[in-house]
């Protein structure tokens, strides 16, 4: 009986420590996540949400699938350009042949699925960054970078798809914010006005600085201009990029026109305002890999075609085009965009289009880095450009020309750009025309911003796109691109709109067009 | 004064039967005759004999002097005891719905693995095994259906010794029985995590005797069990066809007749060769088992002790798996009152695999042509990259992934447990037992630089690329979890007349955590010789980890009642809490309730002789599920800083430094609790004519407030929060019987189980249409149906598409048409349909086993019936990324051939047609219904004569077959396979087809 005690002592201690053991055994929570509760305390938490905000400049569809990495968003962006006359691919081929259905996804659904994610994002941060002590001049700073980036993703919604749903304080769960679920679509003026008040909060707040990383005033004024001349607001549209012009913090790069898209020259770079950024091995870009492992992206013979001859004539006039050897003589930007049969590529290996399957015969160089051996998952570190100084003394000259015809300050603008070290072209001949300078500006763009994903959104707002898509015939010997109207605007993805109906949501309705 | 004589069936007397009247302590044993004797009260006495291994026999005295009594053997069945829950259980007190197998009756068929073992054993689960691949089977289990769409997932619960285990990691030969609880009757005592259903693994456990040394071997020769026979893989006919589809596909990448004569007569046909490269990548390989029992007991103490090596090579080159098992259970007697024991497993598992897994490298050797072969025809051992790139380039080299670039993953598992069991007084019992998993797995992936070459690349030619090796430099991760577990309980039995009580109460705890830690080197190592992490580049290094925990407690109780065995109720309740859910909606309460009666107990079927025992069965009670992510309701902002996983947070202001970055990335609820499953059984037990056993049960399964995300608008941002919110019914019948007979010298037992089950979302929200794996789900269908375009045939002439719906693709004579639904004139995604076959209507199984004197025989069949496969891509298509097509396709349509069957042939990926003819449509869904014989098996047990002479007890050799014959509709490769919803590709790694000859020996 002894014994019976003695294993009955051990058995009950044995008893006791299950039943008794600590009282937080079923508190559970993630280790390696901030409890809600413990943010926005201070100004580490305003900045560790600010740099979460910022990341989706290089997040975007499907950028961690080695296959797809980041169509259409950060190093992917040149991916907008398969949609024009300046390149192929096979990923987002529906949208680019005028075949696009609410259903059709990738690009379709993703601009729209990642812009609000950043939206969300922006609200949370604003909503919340009142807890945090700060001085005002520092909290509106921080509310101005927020706020850029809020009118950044409305503006790319608001050309996409028009009409869209537009908040300014988060969203919660159905159950608990339900009027949330019963949003419909607001105009596209009013997101537009919302745009620029956003932007000149941020105009207002940002300091007047070099662009090293965060956004700054001029930054913010660059996209005010942008949104300007994307309404045709030449007024003030030349007066904010002449605000920008007037204010020194930015210039040409003069180190060379490739350097701006390569890494060692982008750190400081006084042209580039607004760069999606990358680091190895955390953040890194897919561009080498996803512009030379396979020919999934291909620049078109249109774009290499309309570079000029040195002598500043297109090839169709200039004596020094030799169409046997098609590459010489070219305005240098090119060689630094595209890269051609022949050429040196990953790492050392003559380029032969057959040999990747690149049916147009051409290949992406701007922003790849040609020394580099690749591989799927090969890791970059080339910063995507989405805001540079040519840009705005283009849009300068093209809303200056629209308000009073080619005036001196026109052509300085235009031939700042073609006559920088490293491109060397011919200025523009005097005494254009409007009309002709007009041809010459968006002739220049198209060239400047080449493969920059700009084209898209620039055809767009010129109502070209009917015109010179359907002119359009893919390389692989496909049937000509179509561009049905209704394009101009995209339908929203029809999962939305399904899921719109299981809420009762009766606001909400697809674009017009698409019902 | 009553007496008489036992004896068994064959007339054998039954020395030491017992004999005892009912409710009284008064019993008396048979003599070495069989003969007995015993004073009785009066006629309504009831005797009782029973017997070891027999049928136990109850006679009512009546007005009988003499009363002989003739007593069948179990046969292992009826007296059986079953494991259930925290306990075990005489099989005919069973009122819940539970199926059961031993050791012999798994161990005639030989696997690496033993949850393969199970399939077709158990009415009620279903086990599909999604590949063949060594160590990689992926067994996917269901136990009376699909139960939720939660991602608390389907798969049961597995309960190894009592804790909570893994079963694919144990020896098969290690052990002693496998049950499965189906419904909530028997399930409920697990509450927490029993929705989808229970497996109860015992291992073997040794016993008093002499000890015992035992030896099995197994040799298995494997090979695919099919495999497309009928690729084009002559290089001229490839080349021809590729032309021809070229022409439909309006592509300019043709070959020139130049080339395609050179395969005609070639020249020399090493370098213009006709290159089948199925023969390359799949082999034959031999798989062995060793097995080394050590059994025995003394003193009230024994022990089983089992020594396990497997080499498995896989049939596909490269990948391997190989595993090293130890089992050592111990029990032992301290006194009379007082029992401790425990078991314990280690399992070493290595397997090779290529990264991105065995799919990949089949549908990599698919898309490769015949005109070239794996290496370079030069001799150099350089690997090959195409032949004529500028027509089409494959997909990457799998000799050459094979042969350098495989992950190395070993795994190191330890499940332990050890008990106590006292008795404190007659009848109470308490035991207390504990122990814990550990799981050390290591996965180094090297991804060395391998360039490839043109096939007619000269020595000092450029590298067309270099191979795909899913990345570059190297990863190492480790995996480890702890899991430890504890119970104790009571349990107490009473007999009070003829009321029979017994009742269990208990609590439970447990724990996990679970760590992962990685650190990767993501550039180019210079040399492919070191393949460690140290050797590679620091600049591009990375390291991350993490931890993740949960907690359970656990209440539990149980009552058994049953009044003369006749009138039988169970109740079962366990209050759960768990560490998943917000403190209001942690703890819930799961009960069940069921009866059963005996009928053949009672006075008015005494009368009906060939009726032995018929009980009738019914249960209710509900069950839960908890199994969804670590932390669903917390609201917490995210910082995952590297690129490479979903979403990243980090960015680089500077462009040279990282700044970390958190967000908030999904609403959460902080009302939510435990899903549950409500489940109502009737069951039948029924043994006729004393050696046919009969089972059946009708369920109805009925899932609510399943832990589900809703769909929510994109333009919240954020991922919706995981609510209760969703309903599932699984509605089924399963049926299983046995008949077990002799006739002459030949004993033999013939049996069969059936089971079907209909899934069906009751309540879901907006219907969500996956275009991904073409399912939709919705309510009122089951989960994941099949959702696309119907075929209607195919287009003859411009004359039919012009009178036909408008088609999308521009379609052209030889395209598929597709059925316009809605009758709108216009093809378009509202004219997709739901096409029933996701789940198979039913499974069935046969098995039949005879011995004659020392041979001894069984066959064992299994099908599936009613689910159809949607099988695409590579093998499927033609010329995807340049795969040859079937031979097929020569049969497809031209003008001059106006196929039905075959639209015209066209290059995968390209133009119109391929747009038009891959559009996902029921002219790729495929009946995937089989029957296969599964395994047929031959043994000869040595006479006990001629074994005793070379120092043996007992020594058996067999020759056994795996998948011997398919019968199925289903097209080259194997139709058992997962369901189409998580795999829409034709390829997937065949299964094996193993002629295999074995021994056991006992020494």
């Amino acid at each position: 009986m002894k014994s019976f005690i003695r294993y009955s002592i051990v058995f009950f201690s044995v008893l006791f420590l299950m039943v008794s053991c600590k009282k937080d055994f079923l508190e559970k929570n993630p280790p390696d996540q901030i409890p809600d509760k413990n943010f926005w305390k201070t100004q580490a938490d305003a900045d560790i949400a600010l740099t979460a905000i910022y990341s989706y400049l290089i997040q975007g569809y499907n950028y961690t699938n080695a296959n797809n990495t980041g169509q259409g968003w950060g190093a992917g962006t040149p991916y907008w350009e398969t949609l024009t006359d300046n390149a192929y691919s096979g990923a987002f081929t529906n949208v680019a042949n005028g075949a696009i259905e609410a259903t059709t996804g990738t690009i379709q659904s993703d601009a729209y699925n990642t812009s609000y994610k950043a939206i969300q994002a922006c609200n949370i941060f604003l909503a919340n960054i009142g807890n945090v002590p700060l001085t005002t001049a520092a909290m509106n700073q921080y509310i101005g970078e927020v706020r850029f980036m809020r009118a950044y993703y409305y503006f790319l919604l608001a050309q996409l798809y028009g009409d869209v749903v537009y908040y300014t304080r988060p969203i919660g769960n159905a159950a608990a914010d339900p009027e949330s679920y019963q949003l419909g679509r607001t105009p596209k003026a009013q997101v537009i006005d919302s745009v620029i008040s956003d932007l000149n909060f941020a105009v207002s707040n940002l300091p007047d600085n070099a662009y090293v990383g965060h956004v700054v005033k001029g930054t913010a004024l660059g996209y005010l201009t942008k949104v300007y001349i994307t309404q045709g607001n030449w007024q003030m549209a030349a007066t904010t990029a002449k605000t920008i012009m007037n204010s020194n913090k930015f210039s040409l790069f003069t180190g060379g026109y490739r350097g701006l898209f390569l890494k060692p020259s982008q750190t400081n770079n006084p042209e580039i305002m607004l760069s999606g950024r990358y680091q190895v091995p955390n953040a890194y870009s897919p561009a080498d890999y996803l512009y030379t492992y396979s020919a999934s992206f291909q620049p078109m013979k249109y774009l290499v075609d309309d570079y000029e001859c040195t002598d500043g004539l297109p090839i169709t006039a200039s004596p020094l085009y030799n169409s046997n050897t098609p590459y010489n003589n070219r305005d240098p930007r090119l060689l630094a965009t595209v890269l051609t049969p022949g050429v040196l590529f990953r790492g050392g290996i003559v380029f032969v289009p057959n040999q990747v399957g690149a049916n147009s015969g051409f290949l992406n160089k701007k922003g790849v880095d040609s020394t580099r051996a690749t591989v799927i998952g090969t890791q970059s570190d080339q910063d995507w450009v989405y805001l540079r100084y040519a840009d705005i003394l283009l849009m300068y000259a093209e809303a200056q020309n629209e308000l009073t015809g080619p005036d001196a300050t026109v052509y300085n603008a235009i031939n700042a750009i073609r006559t920088r070290p490293g491109v060397n072209m011919p200025p523009l001949p005097a005494g254009l025309s409007q009309a002709d300078m007009r041809t010459r500006i968006r002739h220049e763009r198209r060239i400047e911003l080449a493969l920059e994903g700009q084209r898209y959104f620039d055809l767009k707002r010129w109502k070209l796109d009917r015109t010179i898509i359907p002119t359009i015939r893919d390389p692989n010997g496909n049937n000509n691109r179509t561009f049905p109207l209704r394009d101009t605007l995209w339908p929203v993805p029809q999962s939305e709109m399904d899921i719109a109906k299981t809420y009762g949501n009766t606001n909400f309705k697809q674009t017009p067009g698409w019902q | 004064m009553v007496n008489g004589t036992i004896k068994d069936d064959k007339g054998t007397a039954l020395e030491g039967a017992v004999v005892r009247v009912k409710g009284s302590n008064k019993s008396v044993v048979a003599d070495n005759n069989g003969n007995y004797s015993i004073p009785v009260a009066g006629p309504e006495a009831v005797l009782v004999f029973s017997f070891v291994g027999y049928v136990s026999v109850e006679e009512t005295v009546g007005q009988r002097k003499q009363i002989d009594v003739t007593m069948a053997s179990t046969g292992g069945k009826l007296d059986d005891v079953v494991v259930v829950g925290y306990g075990t259980q005489k099989k005919k007190d069973l009122t819940g719905a539970i199926a059961t197998v031993g050791s012999a009756e798994l161990n005639k068929r030989v696997a690496t693995d033993p949850t393969q073992l199970l399939q077709g054993k158990l009415p009620g689960l279903s086990l599909t095994q999604a590949s063949g691949e060594a160590g990689n089977e992926n067994f996917v289990l269901r136990i009376r259906g699909l139960g939720t769409n939660s991602s608390a997932g389907s798969s049961p619960l597995i309960i190894v010794d009592g804790l909570p285990g893994s079963l694919t990691n144990l020896d098969p030969q290690n052990i002693e029985s496998v049950t499965i609880l189906k419904d909530a009757a028997s399930a409920a005592i697990y509450g927490t995590r029993a929705a989808n259903g229970v497996i109860l693994v015992t291992t073997k456990q040794g016993s008093n005797g002499k000890f015992q040394l035992s030896y099995d071997l197994n040799v298995g020769i494997t090979r695919p069990t099919a495999l497309p026979d009928n690729l084009v893989y002559n290089s001229a006919t490839y080349m021809e066809m590729w032309n021809q589809a070229a022409i439909n596909s309006n592509s300019s990448n043709r070959y020139t007749q130049a080339q395609i004569d050179r395969y005609i007569n070639p020249s020399d046909p090493n370098l213009y060769p006709n290159v089948n490269w199925l023969d390359i990548l799949m082999r034959t390989v031999t798989t062995q088992t060793h097995h080394i029992g050590m059994t025995g007991g003394r003193n009230g103490t024994t022990y089983n002790i089992g020594l396990g090596y497997v080499d498995q090579p896989d049939i596909m080159i490269g990948f391997s798996y190989k595993k090293y098992n130890l089992q050592f259970n111990l029990n032992s007697k301290i006194n009379d009152w007082a029992t401790v024991g425990g078991s314990m497993t280690f399992n070493y598992g290595k397997r090779l695999y290529a990264s991105r897994g065995s799919q990949d490298q089949f549908l990599s050797t698919l898309s490769q042509q015949p005109m070239y072969g794996p290496k370079l025809p030069d001799g150099s051992g350089r690997y090959v990259n195409s032949a004529y790139p500028n027509v089409q380039g494959p997909n990457k080299n799998a000799v050459a992934i094979a042969e350098n670039a495989l992950v190395n993953n070993t795994d190191y598992y330890f499940q332990n447990n050890v008990y106590i069991n006292i008795r404190l007084l007659k009848g109470l019992e308490w035991r207390t037992s504990g122990g814990f998993n550990y799981d050390f797995q290591k996965t180094k992936d090297f991804k060395p630089v391998i360039n490839q070459y043109n096939w007619f690349a000269g020595p000092n030619d450029a590298p067309e690329r270099t191979l795909d090796v899913n990345g570059q430099g190297m990863t190492v991760t480790d995996n480890n979890y702890i899991y430890p577990v504890g119970y104790t309980q009571l349990t107490y039995a009473k007999e009070i007349g003829y009321h029979n009580f017994k009742v269990l109460a208990g609590t439970q705890a447990e724990y996990n955590k679970a760590e992962v830690l990685t650190g990767s080197r993501n550039t180019p190592y210079s040399t492919n010789e070191q393949e460690e992490l140290i050797a590679g580049p620091t600049a591009s290094q990375l390291a991350t980890g993490n931890s993740t925990e949960w907690s359970l407690r656990s209440y539990y109780g149980r009552l058994n009642y049953d009044y003369d065995g006749k009138y039988l109720f169970e109740a079962n309740g366990r209050r759960d809490a768990s560490s998943r859910f917000p403190p209001g909606g942690k703890w819930a309460f799961f009960p069940s309730f069921s009866v059963g009666w005996v009928i053949t107990r009672e006075k008015f079927m005494e009368t009906i002789s060939w009726l032995n025992m018929l009980k009738l069965r019914g249960s209710w009670g509900t069950l839960g599920n908890q199994n969804i992510g670590t932390y669903p309701y917390q609201r917490v902002y995210s910082n995952l800083n590297a690129y490479n996983t979903n979403i990243q947070y980090a960015y680089s202001f500077s462009g040279n430094s990282l700044n970390a970055g958190a967000a908030l990335n999904a609403l959460t609820d902080e009302t939510i609790h435990w899903e549950n499953t409500r489940v109502v059984d009737v069951g039948l037990d029924v043994t006729l004519f004393r050696n046919l056993n009969v089972t059946v049960d009708w369920y109805d399964k009925f899932t609510y407030d399943i832990l589900a995300q809703p769909s929510i608008p994109a333009y919240v941002g954020l991922t919706a929060p995981t609510i209760n919110n969703g309903e599932m019914r699984n509605r089924g019948f399963e049926a299983s019987a046995q008949y077990t007979g002799k006739v002459a010298d030949v004993n033999y037992s013939v049996g069969g189980t059936f089971q079907a089950n209909k899934n069906t979302l009751l309540k879901f929200g907006a219907p969500q249409i996956n275009t991904g794996n073409n399912t939709i789900n919705i309510e009122g269908e089951p989960y994941g149906s099949f959702y696309m375009y119907k075929f209607a045939g195919i287009f003859q002439s411009t004359e039919e598409i012009a009178k036909s719906p408008k088609q999308q693709f521009n379609p052209k004579p030889g395209y598929l048409k597709f059925e316009d639904i809605v009758d709108d004139g216009v093809i378009d995604a509202k004219d997709r349909v739901i096409v029933p076959g996701v789940f198979p209507k039913f499974d069935y199984s046969f098995n039949a086993s005879a011995s004659w004197k020392n041979f001894d025989m069984t066959i064992f069949l299994y099908g599936s019936y009613g689910q159809k496969i949607y099988a695409n891509g590579w093998g499927v298509q033609p010329f995807n990324q340049g795969s040859p097509p079937t031979s097929d396709w020569l049969n497809a349509w031209t003008p001059s051939n106006p196929s039905t069957t075959m639209p015209l042939i066209y290059i995968t990926g390209q133009g119109d047609a391929s747009s038009n003819i891959g559009t996902a449509s029921t002219f790729y869904l495929k009946d995937g219904s089989f029957l296969r014989i599964k395994n047929l098996q031959v043994g000869y047990t040595l006479p006990a004569s001629v074994v005793k002479r070379i120092a043996m007890s007992s020594l058996r050799v067999f020759a056994s077959g795996d998948n011997l014959a398919t019968f199925t509709k289903f097209k080259g490769l194997d139709p058992e396979r997962v369901p189409s919803s998580s795999n829409t590709r034709y390829v997937v790694h065949p299964q094996n087809q193993v002629f295999s000859f074995g021994l056991k020996a006992v020494f």
